[in-house]
């Protein structure tokens, strides 16, 4: 009887151990098989996570190395990019042969009607190493004359992300002191009613982005973007 | 009448090849080449006996509605606009010694002439007594792309492009599908921050596979792995177009937020004409403050004619075309898509078209940047050159915004 007993207890325990282990399993680590199927496993014990519809403020990225000295070059060689082809003069046209010409793979989206006129997006398929989802939207004016509204590309996540993406503003564009300073955005008035501004995005800005796919592993990356100055404060 | 007659005969005669000009021709037309296919015919002075002023051709482009065949292609209306070059109207003196007026002709969608055609001066009449017209139409300037480089029409929307129903969406190793998507379903593509952006086959039949999310879909089930073929533009998807159903007409309007703004959108910095950027800018829109990722809603029937795009500090817009001619933009909204709105779908009074955002800077409360245009030009409605940098035929909106603000909530500010 008592030999019943412990074998039924034993394999009573066995049971448990295989089935609650499972269980347990999941619970201390809830995430991980979201990760694993979704996107590149960042090796935490405290996984983060994925956006969420009503965080406004960005998390640091967890476990990540400071950027690279090529993806800091990819930075400053896009923000030249920008700085130069948001100004007059520079024609769609050049910006085109200048993506092409550094590999990045443009392509063009012609979006037009016969209200609206046309906007013209350019996009690199192709990013340098350490940027990616550059986009540019132009418009064409009463002269017929193509002008740019909106530039704008990301930096991976780093825990120097930000302070890098100031870095090359401050190094690739005419500024002077910045009119909006926070610890995730900076943001600096330009010439001919424009501005450029950093910003670490958030859940909120990852969320809903019609243009770029976005994941919890993107969570820190900069955004940096010229645009029409709409509210001129 | 008589113009449309006379239009008739000679519309319907093929128009793509050069011709030698006839003696009492009313009409020259050119082929996809230009005036200069045109045989014979010069560029020339305006003629000195053109007895009445041209200059409501110069701002209009004059509706026909009789079906012409031009280049093999049937259209069943076209718009007529006086050519210009250099600002100044262009004419033609042709072999059988008379004077032609160029226009160039539009189909109603295009922003580029389908042809060139030569109008005589003395049928000028018909056109100046012609009531159905339009705002010119101003084209870009051609675009010259470097070789290699792809150009698409319409939209960046990507979608699920498959002769079946649905498509597996896998894991990272592509063994495990994880959810289904739908065909025609919306996604976005990744790019990776590496150099390389890592491509994988599986046994069997060979796919190239990319990383992609479903924006539509709950967040743990939206991203996964699918063959890169089956994704595609929805402007290159067969049978993906959008269909456009006719919302019933009606002439309601409602105030676009779906509760009163928070503050008087009349005074201060909020109003339209508010002076901005130090007395060198005027505000060129009501400032609506509500709720962020509260409903904006479409202040009365009409089409979307342009998609949310970036339009301010990680905000966006929409841009409709509203019955009666008005051309509202709804900013400021976030990247969310409001259900069934995206290019060319019908929208109806009240039906949301966004969601309030707020900008980064939080220089303020949430709000709608509404901006309203009486759809008397054309062209993009943010343009240099004057202190709202807008369209010229840009709006002030708070006398409409009162009346909707009434209608709508039964109060006013």
């Amino acid at each position: 009887m008592k030999k019943s007993a412990l074998t039924i207890l034993i394999i009573l325990a066995a049971l448990w151990f295989l089935v609650d282990r499972d269980q347990a399993t999941r619970v201390i680590q809830p995430e991980l098989a979201r990760e694993s199927v979704t996107e590149k496993v960042q090796a935490s014990t405290s996984a983060p996570a994925p956006p969420g519809e009503n965080e406004s403020a960005a998390r640091l990225p967890a476990q990540t190395k400071s950027s690279s000295p090529s993806e800091i070059a990819s930075l400053n060689e896009m923000a030249s990019i920008v700085s130069q082809f948001t100004q007059p003069d520079h024609p769609l046209t050049e910006l085109v042969d200048r993506l092409q010409k550094s590999g990045q793979e443009p392509k063009i989206f012609r979006d037009a009607n016969s209200e609206t006129g046309e906007m013209i997006i350019v996009r690199g398929d192709s990013p340098l190493p350490g940027t990616r989802y550059f986009h540019a939207q132009y418009f064409t004016d009463d002269a017929g004359e193509r002008f740019v509204q909106h530039m704008s590309f990301e930096f991976k996540p780093a825990p120097d992300a930000m302070a890098a993406a100031i870095s090359a503003v401050e190094k690739n564009f005419n500024v002077s002191s910045p009119t909006h300073r926070r610890e995730d955005y900076v943001r600096w008035k330009l010439g001919d009613h424009k501005i450029v501004w950093v910003k670490r995005l958030s859940d909120d800005d990852m969320a809903h982005d019609p243009f770029n796919a976005y994941s919890a592993a993107d969570r820190g990356a900069v955004r940096l973007a010229v645009e029409d100055d709409v509210h001129a404060e | 009448m008589q113009f449309i007659y006379k239009l008739a005969l000679l519309g319907l005669s093929a128009l793509a090849a050069t011709q030698a000009v006839a003696a009492n021709e009313t009409l020259v037309w050119s082929d996809a080449s230009g005036l200069k296919s045109i045989s014979g015919c010069e560029l020339s002075e305006p003629p000195s006996q053109l007895k009445s002023p041209l200059s409501e051709l110069t701002s209009r482009a004059i509706e026909v509605d009789q079906a012409l065949m031009i280049n093999g292609v049937k259209h069943e209306k076209t718009f007529w606009q006086a050519s210009r070059d250099l600002n100044q109207l262009v004419f033609l003196k042709c072999p059988n010694k008379l004077t032609y007026l160029a226009f160039e002709v539009y189909s109603p969608n295009e922003l580029r002439p389908i042809a060139q055609v030569g109008v005589h001066t003395n049928e000028l009449a018909i056109f100046r007594s012609s009531t159905k017209s339009r705002p010119v139409t101003v084209s870009a300037a051609p675009l010259e792309l470097p070789a290699g480089v792809q150009a698409f029409s319409g939209s960046t929307e990507t979608i699920v492009c498959t002769s079946s129903g649905s498509l597996n969406v896998r894991d990272e190793s592509l063994n495990k599908v994880l959810f289904t998507a739908n065909r025609h379903e919306t996604l976005k593509v990744f790019q990776s921050f590496d150099a390389t952006q890592p491509k994988k086959t599986i046994g069997g039949t060979t796919y190239t596979f990319v990383k992609v999310q479903f924006p539509s879909r709950p967040l743990e089930q939206s991203v996964g792995w699918v063959p890169e073929e089956y994704v595609k533009l929805r402007s290159d998807c067969a049978g993906a177009q959008v269909s456009t159903p006719i919302a019933t007409p009606t002439r309601v309007w409602t105030f676009p937020t779906i509760k009163r703004p928070t503050d008087n959108y009349k005074e201060g910095m909020r109003r339209f004409n508010a002076s901005r950027g130090g007395g060198s800018r005027s505000h060129a829109a009501c400032d609506l403050y509500r709720v962020k990722d509260e409903q904006a809603v479409a202040a009365t029937n009409g089409t979307v004619i342009r998609d949310r795009y970036y339009f301010y500090e990680g905000t966006y817009a929409i841009d409709v075309k509203h019955t009666g001619g008005k051309v509202a933009r709804y900013g400021e909204i976030t990247g969310k898509q409001a259900p069934n709105v995206k290019l060319n779908s019908t929208v109806k009074t009240g039906q949301i078209v966004g969601y309030i955002g707020k900008v980064n800077s939080n220089c303020c409360k949430p709000m709608l940047h509404f901006e309203l245009y009486k759809g008397t030009a054309t062209g993009a409605l943010s343009q240099p050159g004057n202190r709202y940098g807008r369209r010229s035929d840009l709006m002030d909106p708070s006398q409409l915004l009162t009346e909707w603000e009434k209608l709508t909530f039964g109060q006013s500010y």
